[in-house]
């Protein structure tokens, strides 16, 4: 089994200058205001249009660091595309994602920074960056621009977060996250790997030796079912690790159950077919319409002949000589109108489904263990007022880890990460 | 480090960057946000004679959602002459590092061009223009470019100008004549210390089928306007570089203040490659506003640190020397068509062009193209364009229609190959044009 590629080819030059040349480059439009990090989108589409490919990219960089994972990940369509006016004509919206990524894959290829980011750290204040995801990496460039020293301990080998380990590499090829991480360092920003809090260090050796922390620790993997069994079960992120960074550690399996329907949900399935080729389906124990998965990532999973039984809850899992054969289910009301699982009522018919390999997305633990730090949480998540600081002083926090309400995305954990960076400097003046 | 403020005729401006005279420099409000943004400088909407403007005094030539160019009956500033003046004072005491210049018109009349002189002197403005170009509405008073089309009116006025005043004086030149270097040798001999150009071609812009009404319909009725957006740039360039090469501009130094079609940055360069030391923008700013100036100032800079140049001395007028009298093309430079079956897409464009307006030197050749392009059935997909290079006379028509990026390729011959191609001449034009005697056969001035 080889690596993915990724699926999504570039535009040529011809074609972006096409594309970029629809832009009516609105004033005050309504792309901008949909992304969550302001990139000025008109702007750079024309700077493509005319040539000015740095100019571009100057742009894009300047309101998101990490503008070549974005316009590979976003979910456009429910944020900047979805959103541009050429919809209300009945027309395609311009594919702001391909340009953005067609001027970022362009400056890299020159490999210089902007002349501009020649960046003087002043060395008075420092701080410390727990994770480096998109949120830390985006907390450290904006930083270490504003001329603030920042440091960043990652706890895995590799810096970078979900974006090197588990966005697939038909979306985020691990080479856009590491070159990333690249120009986060040539910021002048160290990054600490194999360095993990609460092991290696502790929050208060950061409070003492730094002056002021940022938490962008994300969140954990998917919480347990609480059915027997279930130590079979592969972490939907363990498998997307897995898959994008050894393959050939997977075990070889004809049938791959993925139980949820989520975006990391799907995102399995889609790995998966292409692993498994045949025999991937999917159990949900809700509706269709009761996924929160980005439509777009319905479609695509629904584009893919995946099998979906909805209504099917998994009660446990069928083990024969030490190895996983399949998944007891019992199947769900379908005119239920009672809103939570638990209460659903159960139609008593139960189902036996085959599956060698069972991967389970159900979500993301959310940091519970910081409240040993002494860290207030809301409703699990670590708990931040507008400036993003946390209860505890000097400790601000960012990304995922503090999303209680919204997207799970990285478009939005690098905004967090660089307005904790505005308020953290004007914590410090 | 990139430097882009220049002097123009001893005028200093951040940048080369200037917007035009009309209706985005007719008001301080309007050249304040202009200098915000970012813009170089400004040359004030012609103030003068009173006039009365009408209402639709705008159409454009566009092609579905593009305007390639703007027609516009709209005639000098309508505002009071002395509320000019106040502001040009204002933003002049706002705005000291900026270029503002005041474009004036006034009837032919000796002392009323002196008594608009001085008061425009008065008011602090950097430079004047010399609107000799208005092409509607003023010509028919004697003025615009009445005068403009004129050489000896042109050197009159312009003398008359000179008499008065020590600022920087900018003769503005119309492309609505038959020879601009006369007009433009007439303005320096009356005393212009630089030139601009061009400004609007006389044009209609369209028909209604309908109503059999010419646009812009002005209750009805219409007149001549002025043309000018991205569509007049060819012709603004080509102006451009033939003031540029004249003799007397390069060896008086006159400056050149260019403008034409100029909408992206790109645009700019071109004239200045071309001899222009500023460029001018109006249509571009009526159709974006002034934010363009942030991308215009960041493709010029970038593009300047690409090239290694390091400021705009470095460049202007570069390009110039590849411009020669057309005697002196070689005949002998040859090149011929040649198609990419694996890039076809078997539009057959090239081949109709070919055969009805050029050489019809493009066969469709029956036989298996590389990959049949429509599953259905037909000949249709197994035809594809071939160039019978022995009749190629490498016009470039077919590449110009082609839709597919480098699926066309004009490839040079090697002089040797040239044998091949009986009728080819191997003497230039000149060696052609002389008889033995040295008598020059064809008439081809400089």
């Amino acid at each position: 089994m080889e690596f993915l590629k990724e699926s999504l080819p570039p535009l040529s030059l011809s074609e972006a200058i096409g594309e970029a040349s629809r832009c009516l480059y609105c004033w005050n439009p309504p792309c901008v205001t949909a992304c969550p990090t302001g990139i000025e989108i008109p702007k750079f589409v024309k700077r493509i249009e005319t040539g000015d490919f740095r100019g571009a990219a100057e742009v894009i960089l300047k309101a998101n660091f990490l503008g070549g994972t974005c316009g590979r990940v976003c979910p456009v369509e429910e944020l900047c595309e979805g959103a541009c006016v050429l919809t209300k004509l009945k027309k395609p919206s311009v594919s702001i994602g391909r340009l953005q990524r067609f001027a970022i894959d362009h400056f890299w290829a020159k490999q210089k920074l902007p002349s501009q980011w020649h960046i003087q750290i002043q060395k008075k204040k420092k701080v410390a960056i727990v994770g480096s995801g998109p949120a830390g990496l985006s907390c450290a460039a904006t930083l270490a621009q504003l001329g603030i020293e920042a440091v960043i301990f990652e706890k895995n080998r590799l810096p970078g977060g979900l974006s090197t380990y588990v966005i697939p590499s038909f979306r985020e090829p691990i080479e856009v996250s590491l070159k990333e991480v690249e120009e986060v360092k040539k910021l002048g920003v160290p990054i600490h790997t194999e360095k993990e809090l609460g092991k290696d260090f502790s929050l208060e050796e950061l409070r003492t030796a730094y002056d002021a922390v940022f938490l962008a620790i994300g969140l954990g993997k998917s919480p347990q079912l609480q059915i027997p069994g279930e130590a079979y079960f592969l972490d939907s992120l363990e498998f997307l690790s897995r898959a994008k960074l050894e393959p050939w550690s997977l075990p070889n399996a004809n049938n791959i159950v993925i139980i949820g329907l989520g975006n990391t949900a799907i995102d399995c399935a889609l790995v998966a077919k292409k692993i498994a080729r045949e025999k991937v389906s999917i159990l949900y124990r809700k509706r269709l319409e009761e996924s929160r998965a980005y439509p777009k990532e319905i479609e695509k999973v629904l584009k893919e002949a995946v099998p979906i039984q909805f209504l099917t809850m998994v009660k446990e899992a069928v083990v024969k000589e030490n190895k996983l054969v399949g998944l007891k289910c019992q199947r769900l009301n379908p005119h239920s109108i009672l809103d939570s699982v638990e209460k659903k009522e159960q139609t008593g018919i139960e189902v036996f489904l085959p599956a060698e390999l069972v991967i389970r997305a159900s979500g993301q633990q959310k940091p519970l263990w910081i409240t040993t730090m002494a860290i207030e949480l809301d409703n699990g998540f670590i708990k931040v007022n507008e400036k993003y600081e946390t209860s505890l002083p000097k400790v601000y926090a960012g990304g995922d880890c503090i999303r209680k309400k919204g997207m799970f995305s990285t478009v939005h954990a690098v905004e967090d990460g660089k307005k904790a960076a505005f308020s953290l400097a004007a914590s410090f003046s | 480090m990139i430097e882009l403020s220049i002097e123009f005729a001893g005028i200093r401006s951040i940048n080369p960057f200037w917007l035009a005279s009309g209706p985005p420099t007719n008001s301080a409000a309007q050249l304040n946000a202009a200098f915000e943004a970012g813009f170089g400088g400004a040359v004030w909407k012609t103030i003068g004679t009173a006039v009365e403007n009408v209402s639709n005094r705008y159409s454009s030539y566009k092609k579905w959602d593009r305007i390639l160019g703007l027609n516009n009956l709209e005639l000098i500033s309508d505002r009071p002459l002395e509320l000019n003046l106040k502001e040009i004072q204002e933003i002049k005491k706002r705005w000291p590092d900026r270029a503002v210049i005041v474009s004036i018109m006034e009837e032919y009349d000796r002392e009323k061009w002196e008594e608009l002189v001085k008061k425009v002197e008065a008011s602090g403005a950097d430079g004047i223009e010399l609107n000799f170009g208005c092409p509607h509405g003023m010509p028919e008073r004697g003025t615009g470019s009445k005068i403009g089309q004129d050489p000896i009116l042109c050197r009159e006025v312009t003398s008359w100008v000179k008499r008065v005043t020590r600022l920087p004086l900018i003769v503005k030149l119309t492309p609505n004549v038959t020879d601009i270097t006369q007009t433009a040798k007439a303005a320096i001999e009356g005393g212009a210390t630089a030139l601009s150009l061009i400004n609007t071609i006389q044009s209609i812009s369209g028909v209604d089928l309908d109503t059999f009404e010419v646009l812009p319909s002005i209750g009805g009725k219409s007149s001549y306007g002025g043309y000018s957006g991205e569509a007049i740039k060819p012709i603004a360039l080509s102006l451009t570089a033939k003031v540029a090469s004249m003799e007397m501009v390069q060896e008086k130094q006159v400056p050149i203040s260019a403008m034409g079609g100029i909408s992206t940055w790109r645009d700019s360069v071109e004239f200045l490659l071309l001899g222009a030391s500023s460029v001018q923008l109006c249509s571009a700013v009526m159709l974006n506003g002034f934010r363009i100036i942030e991308d215009l100032l960041s493709g010029l800079k970038h593009w300047m640190e690409a090239k290694g140049f390091s400021s705009i001395a470095d460049f202007r007028g570069k390009s110039l020397s590849h411009i020669v009298p057309f005697h002196q093309l070689e005949p002998t430079f040859k090149q011929i068509a040649q198609i990419d079956p694996q890039k076809c897409i078997h539009c057959f464009l090239c081949y109709i062009v070919c055969r009805d307006a050029a050489h019809h030197c493009i066969d469709l050749t029956d036989g298996k193209a590389l990959y049949p392009v429509i599953p259905s059935s037909g000949k249709h997909e197994w035809m594809f364009p071939k160039v019978r290079p022995e009749d190629c006379v490498g016009c470039s028509l077919c590449q110009h229609v082609c839709p597919v990026d480098s699926c066309i390729e004009m490839i040079t011959m090697e002089a040797q190959k040239l044998e091949l191609r009986p009728g080819i001449q191997k003497k230039s034009w000149e060696a052609i044009g002389k008889r033995a005697t040295g008598e020059v056969l064809y008439g081809c001035s400089d």
